[in-house]
């Protein structure tokens, strides 16, 4: 029997404690987790998000997959606040939504510039304009989503979404809002709008008259935006509308806190797609890991992958199955080093970041 | 009584079998008694016999086949099946029942069967049953656990009918199985003999035992439509019943599904890529496997598959 080290027993706390973190989360909001949708699934509509388990759990996708099975119409809704550049925690987010599309999906990717002003994130409403226009919105164009079945928009420039938030403003009430989204995120009278139907028209617009009317629509989120959805559904319901469906993802870590998500606020913890090569390599090397400070122990009792931040770079974005098993297997059991992990990971995320550039450019 | 041997590998290696209730133990200690009286009972519709029903009669004569002292009997209950229904299709529903006695002879006679067939009407004359039956109905009528189980027993969209008839039904189906050691039946049949477990202690008489077979699902459909259908996928359909969840299209009625529909149904089925998931198509083999223990004198042309 091996005797581990306080170090490595300490990383395996982390890694269940994060473990039963989305377990208990998903089972307290009445979610079901995607094994028995995974057991029906023929191989080829089980995307990577599912494959890889950053899509953990789901609320009534049901319909959603009858649409792929079928060939049938319908939408998945992504909001993206454009309140920093573009980092690989999107990039996780955005690649589903290819494969989404890639099996059938309109997207629909809203950029809340209004919600970066209102929260306090951007200057101006000018500013915020700015960094959707100039930022992301090349990003995005180099994810090469297809563009009949793609509409990426501004919020503040798409005066038809607050029309629509006018419309079924009378359907929530302020007590509503604050339950959903307390008192804290609900400072001025901007955050009270937005949060409590401008959302809700972002979700819900796909399946007003100008989009074609009512269809089975797909919102990806994390654990924390559940109750949004449930405020759409229940919208939803009263609009005679489909109630949106809802697949929780995990976050992608943070680079130096695997308990954190990556965030663009703070640029020493997120990857940027405008990052240079040894920007990104000392990103990388100062990263958290997985593995234990002796080396010795290291090959003695390997590491622990799932709370790895620099594992994850390669889990989220890394393209093939066989190699991420690889890796995995490796590192876990301690035949590759954190360094070998760190100069793997950095060589393929500098490509990556190089090649979505030239796209983005 | 069974043969130890034959019983452990009927049990251990019987595909057909999903559960037992209470417990397999008891259900082995049933079968080890020296004369064993054994029940599956039947509803139906105007649709026919399905292949499905065809499963039970072969797993009952295989009980009767293997064991010493077994009794199977096959109940169509003709009575039970007009509870339900408009009081103008009463008559044929019984007419039905008739037809179907005849028709279950018929396989018995050319599958050479051990088992024996009857009408719940003929055997509701007895007096010391119709006793039973009020009795069952009393408890049942007085008891909102046992009415708790019982609205287990039936569909979503049939639970208000039943409350209307004040569980008649079950407590008719329960009163019957209660006369008998064992039961075969779907494992949604599970609740009924929870109820009756109840029933039997406050009428202080010992309840049967009860082996589920597995759950018939429906033939012809894709994968989409299980993960749609939880309930079905959960319980399957009713076996007996052609036409139940109306999906008489994807059923193999016995004498009336053509050839080539049957070919068509077992190709577009949905078959899983792993366990523990319905398996319309497997549940076909088994049966046909079974059916291959039986000498039958019937040439393909009569359509009995």
């Amino acid at each position: 029997m091996k005797l581990y080290s306080e170090e490595y027993k300490k990383k395996q706390r982390i890694a269940q404690k994060l473990d039963c973190y989305y377990k208990k989360e998903a089972q307290k909001n009445g979610l079901s987790n995607l094994d028995r949708i995974k057991a029906y699934l023929p191989n080829e509509y089980i995307f990577r998000a599912m494959r890889r388990g950053f899509a953990f759990a789901h609320l009534e996708i049901e319909p959603i997959i009858e649409c792929i099975a079928r060939k049938k119409p319908f939408t998945v809704v992504s909001g993206l606040n454009p309140s920093s550049p573009f980092h690989l925690g999107h990039k996780g987010l955005f690649d589903m939504l290819i494969d989404l599309q890639k099996l059938g999906a309109d997207v629909q990717i809203p950029l809340t510039n209004d919600e970066s002003y209102v929260d306090g994130k951007a200057a101006s409403i000018e500013e915020s304009k700015r960094i959707a226009t100039q930022q992301i919105l090349p990003d995005i164009t180099a994810f090469g989503f297809n563009p009949e079945k793609t509409k990426v928009y501004i919020v503040t420039e798409t005066p038809s979404i607050y029309r629509f938030a006018m419309s079924i403003s009378r359907l929530v009430t302020y007590d509503m809002v604050k339950t959903v989204f307390g008192k804290k995120s609900l400072v001025n009278v901007g955050q009270i709008f937005y949060r409590g139907v401008v959302q809700l028209a972002q979700i819900l617009l796909s399946q007003t008259s100008e989009f074609g009317g009512p269809k089975p629509t797909l919102i990806p989120v994390g654990i924390d935006q559940h109750p949004y959805v449930l405020l759409a559904r229940d919208v939803a319901k009263k609009l005679g509308m489909i109630p949106p469906s809802e697949l929780v993802v995990k976050f992608q870590p943070s680079l130096l806190d695997p308990e954190q998500k990556m965030s663009g606020s703070k640029p020493n913890i997120a990857i940027y797609l405008s990052d240079a090569e040894e920007i990104i390599q000392k990103k990388i090397n100062r990263a958290y890991t997985g593995s234990v400070s002796s080396l010795e122990d290291h090959r003695k009792f390997g590491a622990v992958p799932e709370i790895c931040p620099i594992f994850a770079l390669l889990q989220y974005h890394h393209p093939d199955d066989t190699f991420i098993k690889k890796i995995r297997g490796d590192y876990k059991s301690g035949r590759i080093t954190t360094s070998e992990l760190k100069t793997i990971t950095a060589d393929f995320i500098v490509e990556m970041v190089k090649s979505m550039s030239q796209k983005t450019n | 009584m069974f043969p130890p041997m034959k019983l452990n590998r009927l049990l251990d290696e019987n595909k057909m079998i999903q559960s037992y209730f209470p417990s397999k133990q008891g259900v082995i200690n049933t079968l080890k008694k020296r004369h064993i009286n054994i029940l599956y009972g039947e509803t139906h519709d105007l649709l026919g016999i399905t292949v499905d029903s065809l499963k039970y009669y072969l797993f009952v004569s295989v009980l009767c086949e293997i064991g010493v002292g077994v009794e199977s009997t096959v109940l169509i209950a003709d009575t039970a099946s007009t509870i339900n229904t408009s009081s103008g299709d009463t008559k044929i529903i019984l007419e039905e029942g008739k037809r179907r006695l005849g028709q279950i002879s018929e396989i018995i006679k050319k599958y050479h069967l051990p088992i024996h067939a009857k009408l719940m009407s003929e055997l509701f004359k007895e007096p010391p049953v119709q006793e039973l039956i009020q009795r069952v109905q009393e408890i049942v009528t007085q008891s909102p656990e046992i009415q708790c189980l019982l609205k287990k027993t039936v569909l979503q969209n049939r639970i208000r009918q039943e409350d209307k008839t004040a569980y008649k039904y079950a407590a008719e189906a329960i009163a019957t199985a209660l006369l008998f050691d064992l039961k075969v039946g779907p494992p949604r049949e599970r609740f009924y003999d929870e109820a009756a477990l109840l029933i039997a202690k406050k009428m202080k008489r010992k309840s049967y035992d009860s082996i589920y077979l597995t759950p018939t699902y429906p033939l012809g459909l894709d994968f989409v439509y299980f993960l749609l259908h939880h309930e079905i996928e959960e319980f399957g359909l009713t076996p007996y019943k052609a036409g139940s969840n109306k999906l008489q299209d994807h059923r193999i009625v016995v004498g009336k599904t053509s050839f080539e529909k049957v070919n068509e149904l077992i190709h577009t089925s949905f078959v899983p890529k792993q366990t523990g998931l319905p398996n319309p198509v497997e549940d076909m083999m088994n049966i046909v496997q079974l059916a291959g223990r039986f000498k039958k004198d019937i040439s393909l042309k009569e359509g009995i598959v």
